[in-house]
């Protein structure tokens, strides 16, 4: 039987439905024409057998997959939405709903493992990669740098004027010491958060700054009067203190966000497609050389050649500050630059990764290998070898 | 036939009790119909997929609100339609959705497919290649082999030639049976092999 020629069987179409037995019609012609030929009779009964098998496995198979995905969206849907409701008041409790809610999903998953293998988990158990932390380094004026995560809680650093002091909960605190003399001309820190790090700072007019992962900010130790303003690199989410007579102002390359008082998210690196400021609360006026907009709350601008404004789901966009990572139709390859930021691993592709789009939250305090077992469920594979990540179809 | 009528106990279970299992039955049903709609009316594969759950996580939210719902056939495609084109309106189509083929509507048809003439043996080998191949490969199969859909409906779904579609779909049939014709040759050879063994001692 090898090396018959099936191609007169499979292009077709009432082949399939004859095996089958769907329609009545096809049945009948398929029935007629293997009564006058022996030899394709015998054929057939070979392959008949085979595409019910098909047929049936491919279907059952299918269904369970994206049973298992729905069923997964709603364990998500239904552990979630507890740690919304006082979204940006309260960091530290919304921190501590976060761990317990990373510890309920992680446990979801874990419960929910399914028969089939999970490469990354069973074939090596030692290679998995924690999540990052509180991680930043503060260069002062004077250029001497302090690693964040290693300095005790309590002062850090006094410049002319301000105090700056760390807390516990990767936070530095700039705060107006009226005992010293303000410095005569502006002294700039700036603070720098590698891969896997994220840190929090609270400015002197009382703005606080939370900065995500590979970011940085430079700032003045203390602002003047007539003016606030800051660079940022990578990704940082801002809520700043209402000062009408000293506007704030973020520059991030040639673009700047001009604003009042106000929370908002710009997502600015460099290896993404675009910068887009999220908007939350008050207003802002984006600019650079070409184009300026002005967002209302829950708007997003995109930042190419151009500024595209659209409404946007704003808590996706601080997702990582409230310990979540959050996409939203993303491809693999921004997932994984995300991965690759928070868990400071280089990503490599093998072969062609199926393109599909994925739409999920996983807490950022897990390990790697649990957010690349739920990225598994689509059939992409992975396999972890020391701070490097490998992608596979 | 009349449309959804066999799953009528399923969407009471569903509505009035929240019965999980109810819910997943219906589910599983309309997976295999709304994606033979929605590749019919040429809608790329990946988001067919991704809209089927949509619809029905969202069914799931609301579901203390659908005790109302009597026609959920209806009801269930026309979300479905609204969400795979992002329109309002969908008379016409839910209309033209009724013209599917008959074998797509009975629910029975998942459960006769699996056992019927085929010996265990099968299945497994059938079932282990497919859980092997790129999920791009095992959607195509899919489509072609259970919902018979036409090799170019399949490859405007996946984004890939139609000679591409015909191509997997050969090959599936031609190493399934070169390998199920192998297995039946290294049982035959483990057998005389122990045979030997037992006559050399």
């Amino acid at each position: 039987m090898p090396g018959k020629d099936m191609s007169p069987l499979i292009s077709d179409e009432r082949f399939i439905n004859y095996c089958l037995q769907r329609n009545p019609v096809d049945v009948l012609y398929w029935e007629d024409r293997l009564r006058q030929d022996p030899e394709l009779e015998k054929e057939v009964a070979a392959l008949k057998p085979l595409v019910l098998a098909l047929a049936g496995q491919s279907q059952y198979n299918e269904a369970q997959q994206q049973q298992e995905r729905l069923r997964q969206l709603i364990a998500e849907k239904e552990q979630l939405p507890k740690a919304l409701p006082s979204p940006y008041k309260n960091w530290y409790r919304m921190a501590a709903a976060a761990v317990v809610l990373a510890l309920l999903t992680a446990g979801i998953y874990l419960f929910k493992t399914p028969a089939r293998p999970i490469p990354v988990a069973q074939q090596a158990p030692a290679a998995d990669v924690a999540p990052g932390g509180n991680k930043a380094m503060l260069t002062l004026a004077d250029g001497s740098r302090i690693a964040l995560d290693d300095a005790a809680n309590g002062k850090v650093a006094q410049q002319a004027g301000v105090n700056i002091s760390k807390t516990k909960n990767g936070q530095l605190v700039y705060t107006i010491d009226p005992a010293t003399a303000p410095a005569a001309a502006i002294t700039y820190n700036t603070i720098q958060t590698p891969n896997g790090g994220q840190y929090q700072v609270n400015l002197p007019d009382g703005s606080k700054v939370w900065l995500n992962a590979a970011s940085s900010l430079s700032f003045p130790v203390a602002f003047t009067a007539h003016e606030r303003a800051v660079k940022l690199t990578g990704e940082a989410y801002f809520e700043i203190a209402p000062d009408g007579n000293a506007p704030f102002k973020v520059t991030v390359n040639n673009m700047t966000v001009q604003v009042l008082g106000t929370h908002f998210n710009i997502m600015a690196y460099a290896n993404e497609k675009s910068i887009n400021t999220t908007l939350l609360e008050g207003a802002v006026r984006i600019t650079n050389e070409k184009d300026s907009k002005v967002l209302s709350p829950g708007q997003q601008a995109r930042l190419t050649d151009h500024i595209a404004v659209s409404d946007t789901d704003t808590d996706d966009a601080v997702a990582w500050k409230n310990g979540m990572t959050v996409f939203k139709n993303a491809d693999i390859q921004s997932i994984m630059r995300q991965i690759s930021r928070w868990y400071d691993v280089e990503i490599e592709y093998k072969g062609e990764i199926p393109e599909r789009l994925f739409t999920g939250k996983i807490p950022r305090n897990v390990n790697v290998s649990k957010v690349l077992r739920v990225l598994e469920l689509s059939q992409i594979h992975f396999s972890i070898s020391g701070k490097k990540i490998i992608v596979m179809p | 036939m009349i449309p959804g009528n066999d799953l009528k106990k399923e969407w009471q279970d569903f509505a009035t009790q929240e019965s999980q299992p109810a819910f997943y039955r219906i589910y599983t049903h309309y997976y295999h119909y709304l994606t033979y709609l929605g590749v019919k009316k040429g809608a790329n594969s990946e988001l067919v997929k991704d809209v089927i759950n949509d619809v029905f996580l969202f069914l799931w939210e609301s579901r203390l609100k659908l005790r109302e719902i009597h026609h959920f056939h209806n009801y269930i495609i026309t979300i479905f339609l609204r969400k795979l084109f992002r329109k309002e309106s969908f008379v016409e189509e839910v209309n033209e959705a009724m013209d599917l083929p008959e074998w797509l509507l009975s629910t029975s048809v998942e459960e006769q497919l699996i056992d019927r003439e085929q010996t265990a043996q099968l299945s497994k080998t059938v079932r282990a290649y497919i859980a092997n191949l790129p999920s791009r490969q095992q959607q195509m199969i899919y489509q072609k082999f259970f919902l018979n859909l036409s090799y170019p409906e399949i490859a405007a779904a996946n984004g890939v030639s139609v000679n591409t579609v015909y191509n997997t779909i050969y090959k599936t049939l031609d190493k399934l049976k070169a390998g199920i014709n192998k297995e039946l040759i290294s049982v035959l050879l483990y057998v005389s092999f122990a045979g030997y063994i037992l006559f050399s001692n």
